[in-house]
C-alpha cells in the first residue's frame, strides 16, 4: 500500500520544462567560463615563464660585470667572455668569492701593465674605478630599454634553448 | 518553451534529461519545497559541469547524481537555517486524497528518514546499495526504514489514511 501510493505521488512531481532549459543555459555558461578560466591560468603561466626566462640574461649580466669590474681586461669588447674565463680559472667555489675577488684584482692590478685604458666594462653599473681614476659610465636608461626589447626579440630561441638544456640533461 | 531552443545537443546535456527526474524528485524529497528543489537541481548539473566526473558504469554514474544531491541538499538546508528561511505550503496539483495524507505525513519525519523511504520506494535501491551510497551501515539503513515505517504506520492509525 505504502508503496504504491508513494510510487503515484512522486510520479505526479516532475521537474518544469523551463527549469530543465535554464539549466542547459547555465551548464553553458559555466563550460564557457571553465574554458576561459583555462585561458587565465595558462595565460599567467606563460607570463610567469616569459617573465623568468627575460630575468635570466640579466641575472648573468650582473654577476659578470661585478668580476668584470674587477679582473684584468684586454679590451672593453671582450670584458664579459675574458671575466668569465678569468672567473673559471680562478675560483671554484662560491664561499669566499668576494675576499677572493678583491684579493685577486688588487693583485692583477699590480702586475698587468694599464695599457689597455679602458679595460672595465662599459656594463657595468657598479661605479669602480679603474687606475687612471676614470669612472666606469653606468647603462643608459635608451641602452637598458635596448637591450630589454632584444631580450624579448630573443625569448623564443632562449626558452627553446632553456628547454633543449632542461631536456638534454 | 520547449526543450529544443535551448540549443544545446552535446551528450554533455543529455544528461540533465536523464537524471532530472530523479534529481528533482530526491530534492523535492528531501526539501519539500518546489523553490528549493528547483535549486538544489541547478546546482547538481552545474557541480556535474565543473567537476566533470567519469563514471566507470551507469550505476556508478546513478550512485553520484543520488550522492551529489543529497549533499546539496544537506548544503542548502544549512544555509536556509541561518538565513532563516520560513517554509512555504506547497500544493501538488492533481493528487488524490491518500497521496495527499501521504505527502502530509511525509512531511513528519525527518529528512534521513525521507531520503530513505524515497532511495527504498521510488528508486527501489535495495538497503545495501542505499547504505553505500549514504555511506552508512546497512544495519543503520535497514533500522532507519523500519523506523521510518513505524512512524508513518502510527500516524497512519491516528489519522484517516485506510491503510
Amino acid at each position: 500500500m505504502l508503496d504504491r501510493t508513494y510510487k503515484s505521488l512522486y510520479d505526479k512531481i516532475e521537474p518544469p520544462d523551463y527549469l530543465i532549459v535554464l539549466t542547459k543555459e547555465k551548464m553553458k555558461k559555466e563550460k564557457n567560463k571553465k574554458h576561459f578560466s583555462f585561458y587565465k591560468y595558462g595565460a599567467i603561466a606563460a607570463c610567469f615563464i616569459i617573465a623568468i626566462v627575460v630575468a635570466i640574461p640579466y641575472t648573468k649580466t650582473i654577476n659578470n660585470v661585478e668580476f668584470a669590474g674587477n679582473a684584468p681586461m684586454q679590451s672593453t669588447s671582450d670584458s664579459l667572455s675574458s671575466s668569465q674565463i678569468w672567473m673559471e680559472g680562478n675560483f671554484s667555489g662560491t664561499d669566499n668569492l668576494q675576499e677572493d675577488l678583491s684579493s685577486k684584482s688588487e693583485a692583477s692590478f699590480e702586475s698587468i701593465p694599464q695599457s689597455t685604458g679602458n679595460a672595465f666594462s662599459t656594463n657595468t653599473s657598479i661605479g669602480n674605478a679603474s687606475k687612471d681614476n676614470t669612472l666606469v659610465p653606468s647603462k643608459s636608461l635608451g641602452e637598458k630599454i635596448i637591450d630589454f626589447i632584444k631580450s624579448i626579440i630573443l625569448l623564443p630561441i632562449k626558452l627553446i634553448q632553456t628547454l633543449i638544456d632542461f631536456f638534454t640533461f | 518553451m520547449s526543450l529544443q531552443s535551448s540549443g544545446t545537443n552535446d551528450c554533455e546535456y543529455e544528461i540533465v534529461e536523464k537524471y532530472a527526474s530523479m534529481v528533482y524528485k530526491l530534492a523535492f524529497a528531501r526539501t519539500k519545497n518546489k523553490a528549493d528543489a528547483e535549486d538544489i537541481f541547478q546546482e547538481v548539473f552545474l557541480i556535474y559541469i565543473r567537476k566533470n566526473p567519469k563514471f566507470e558504469s551507469e550505476e556508478h554514474e546513478k550512485a553520484w547524481f543520488i550522492r551529489v544531491t543529497i549533499n546539496c541538499s544537506k548544503d542548502f538546508w544549512t544555509y536556509n537555517k541561518k538565513r532563516n528561511h520560513e517554509e512555504l505550503d506547497e500544493n501538488i496539483p492533481g493528487l488524490e486524497p491518500n497521496e495527499e495524507i501521504l505527502c502530509d505525513y511525509l512531511d513528519k519525519l525527518p529528512d534521513e528518514y525521507r531520503t530513505i523511504i524515497h532511495l527504498f520506494y521510488y528508486e527501489d535501491l535495495p538497503t545495501a546499495k542505499i547504505s553505500e551510497v549514504l555511506k552508512k551501515k546497512e544495519s543503520t539503513v535497514r533500522m532507519a526504514l523500519t523506523r521510518a515505517r513505524r512512524m508513518l504506520k502510527e500516524f497512519m492509525k491516528g489519522g484517516e489514511m485506510d491503510a
